[in-house]
């Protein structure tokens, strides 16, 4: 095998043999916009102790419902919390909630996803079925109910999201295999003798959980929309801790004079909706350039 | 004789279909002896990819062998379980797969793909891999290895990537080599270059070779024999020169005549009129005798055999003729 080979001429000055496409990938706008939005938050969420000296749960009767400005940045709430420290503090449970509620749901449904759609036959074939199950109900009657059954905090939240959340990993992740297991790549490594667990983590995983990755951007906004709403609906993370579906829920009964009081902690939520929006973007054009 | 690398014994593929079972390969033997380069030519849906995969236990479901053995090495690999046959097969035969763009994996590095074999199967240390890489990405004539085994394959040309892929096939060292339309996804300054490179392998190494093609050009430079597929099963087989010089078949005569050749400007180009027969439905009489141009009476009675011919050649026609005579009649025919 060590022969040298007499092999035909190669001309290295031909740029149509020897071209190698430039190594580096520019960053895109929407994917450096999207990161530095959601940076900020996490910063902010971070670095909240040092960006207010107020306790987010310490309540002041006397000076409840105070505007924004003078000695509370953003006003106070009915029970004379300082709204900016409750908004901060608020970031930190929902970021954390969001995306823990979406990562469990990720991994279960995506390696679900892989199996059954590399296996195929019976198990593909129940699984599937549950799918279809869970899918038909609509997502919030589900959560709802299961939260409703669970009793409302933390943990209950991220088991009644993960429960419903899989489907669709492992629906997209499994749409993937299908096409990707047939390709003559993976056919080259079952001859060459590579093991099964092998084929499936280094072979079949990177070239299927791509769509997973993009749709988990779009997920974690939905998470926390559900997160908030069950604030709202008094389903979600315990009082006191601040929770901006809460806040939202709080703040509704002074609408009409006290409007800040909702739409603060509202165009929270909707920055990091657009934050996690502009990054699951910006990730598709990224890979869309390979 | 040693013994041969390969050897197929009748083997039967059935796919079932909505309309019953086709039988896609229906008792086709052939055998590869070491350094031997075997062609295998017919037209599309004729059998000769899924005889390969069959080969390679790499059917596509929900293909299925029915019947018949694959020996490599003297070793029965259909009576093994599925571990030992992979394994069997993997430590001797390896192949290089038609379309360079999806027979490699698109998220991993050209070098990782290389020395992944060797790892693995080989129990290569991750270094002695990476050099092992170097070493065949070398011999398969890619230049400044180094750098392109960090490359990832889109970064590659066609011609390039199809030299990665038969880098890959040689990754493990083995003695046969089995190439599914090597060429076909490629343009024709780039279909000579691997051409020559297979060439070369076979000169300098006693690698053997099975071509899978239907392009009689690529066969009738690289092969010793040829073997022509017909409806599932062997028609013809026999060396090279003598095949393409005097064909006993009026299959392989109107393929040969369907080929348009500079030198003979002025002869007819023949065309094989209708389609194969459909596998699924049992086949009586020779399967060709409705296509072909020089049809007799008894030819719908029976399937006919392969027979014995002179020196190592084998025909399933009932009437063979000399070249000539079959030009001459076509001639008449136009």
């Amino acid at each position: 095998m060590t022969a040298v080979v007499d092999r035909p001429a190669l001309e290295p000055a031909d740029p149509a043999i020897v071209a190698v496409a430039p190594r580096r990938k520019r960053l895109n706008p929407t994917l450096i916009a999207g990161l530095t939005l959601l940076g900020l938050l996490v910063l902010a969420a971070v670095c909240a102790p040092l960006l207010t000296s107020y306790d987010p749960t310490a309540q002041d009767l006397s000076g409840s419902l105070a505007s924004p400005g003078g000695k509370h940045l953003l006003g106070t709430d009915q029970l004379g919390r300082d709204v900016l420290s409750r908004l901060l503090y608020g970031a930190r449970t929902d970021l954390r909630v969001g995306l823990l509620a979406v990562l469990f749901p990720f991994v279960i449904g995506s390696t679900l996803g892989l199996i059954v759609g590399f296996r195929g036959g019976w198990l593909d074939t129940i699984v599937m079925r549950l799918v279809d199950m869970v899918v038909a109900f609509p997502f919030y009657v589900l959560i709802i109910a299961l939260v409703f059954v669970l009793g409302p905090g933390t943990r209950n939240i991220y088991i009644a999201i993960t429960a419903v959340g899989w489907v669709a990993y492992c629906r997209i992740v499994r749409g993937e295999v299908l096409v990707a297991k047939s390709q003559e790549y993976m056919l080259a490594a079952r001859a060459a003798g590579v093991p099964t667990w092998r084929l499936l983590l280094r072979h079949l995983l990177p070239n299927v959980i791509m769509q997973a990755i993009v749709f988990s951007m779009s997920d974690i906004v939905l998470s926390i929309l559900a997160i908030v709403t069950l604030g709202y609906l008094g389903l979600g993370v315990p009082p006191p801790s601040p929770d901006w579906g809460a806040m939202i829920a709080d703040g509704q009964q002074f609408l009409l004079d006290k409007w800040w009081l909702t739409t603060i902690p509202g165009l929270a939520v909707v920055v990091t909706g657009l934050g996690l929006s502009l990054l699951g973007d910006g990730i598709v054009e990224r890979v869309k350039q390979t | 004789m040693s013994v041969p690398v390969l050897e197929v014994c009748d083997l039967q593929v059935d796919v079932p279909t909505r309309r019953g079972l086709l039988h896609a390969v229906r008792g086709v033997s052939f055998t590869v002896s070491p350094g031997e380069a075997l062609g295998l030519v017919g037209e599309s849906g004729c059998g000769k990819s899924l005889s390969l995969r069959a080969v390679l236990d790499l059917l596509p479901h929900p293909a299925e062998v029915v019947g018949g053995q694959v020996l490599v090495d003297g070793v029965d690999v259909t009576q093994l379980d599925r571990g030992a046959r992979r394994k069997a097969i993997s430590s001797a035969v390896s192949m290089v797969f038609q379309d360079p763009m999806t027979a490699l994996n698109p998220m991993m590095r050209i070098g990782q793909q290389i020395a992944e074999a060797p790892q693995v199967c080989l129990g290569f240390s991750r270094p002695a891999a990476r050099e092992r890489a170097l070493e065949l990405m070398r011999q398969v004539g890619i230049p400044d290895p180094e750098r392109r085994a960090r490359a990832y394959p889109h970064e590659l040309s066609g011609g390039l990537r199809q030299r990665v892929v038969i880098a890959i096939a040689l990754s493990c060292a083995p003695r046969l080599l089995l190439c599914d339309e090597p060429t076909t996804a490629l343009d024709v300054t780039i279909q000579a270059q691997v051409l020559e490179l297979l060439r070369g392998l076979r000169r300098d190494t006693d690698l053997a070779m099975l071509l899978v093609t239907h392009d009689l050009a690529v066969v009738s430079e690289t092969c010793d024999r040829l073997a022509v597929m017909y409806a599932g099963r062997i028609v013809e087989d026999g060396p090279i020169g003598q095949l393409v010089l005097d064909p006993q078949h009026p299959y392989t005569f109107s393929l040969l005549r369907s080929v348009p050749d500079p030198e003979l400007v002025r002869q007819r180009l023949l065309t094989i009129a209708g389609s194969p027969p459909d596998l699924v439905a049992p086949v009586s009489g020779c399967p060709f005798a409705a296509r072909c141009p020089f049809v007799e009476d008894d030819c719908t009675a029976g399937e006919p055999a392969l027979m014995d011919l002179s020196t190592g050649r084998h025909s399933a026609c009932r009437h063979i003729r000399s070249a000539a005579a079959w030009s001459a009649q076509v001639e008449v025919h136009a």
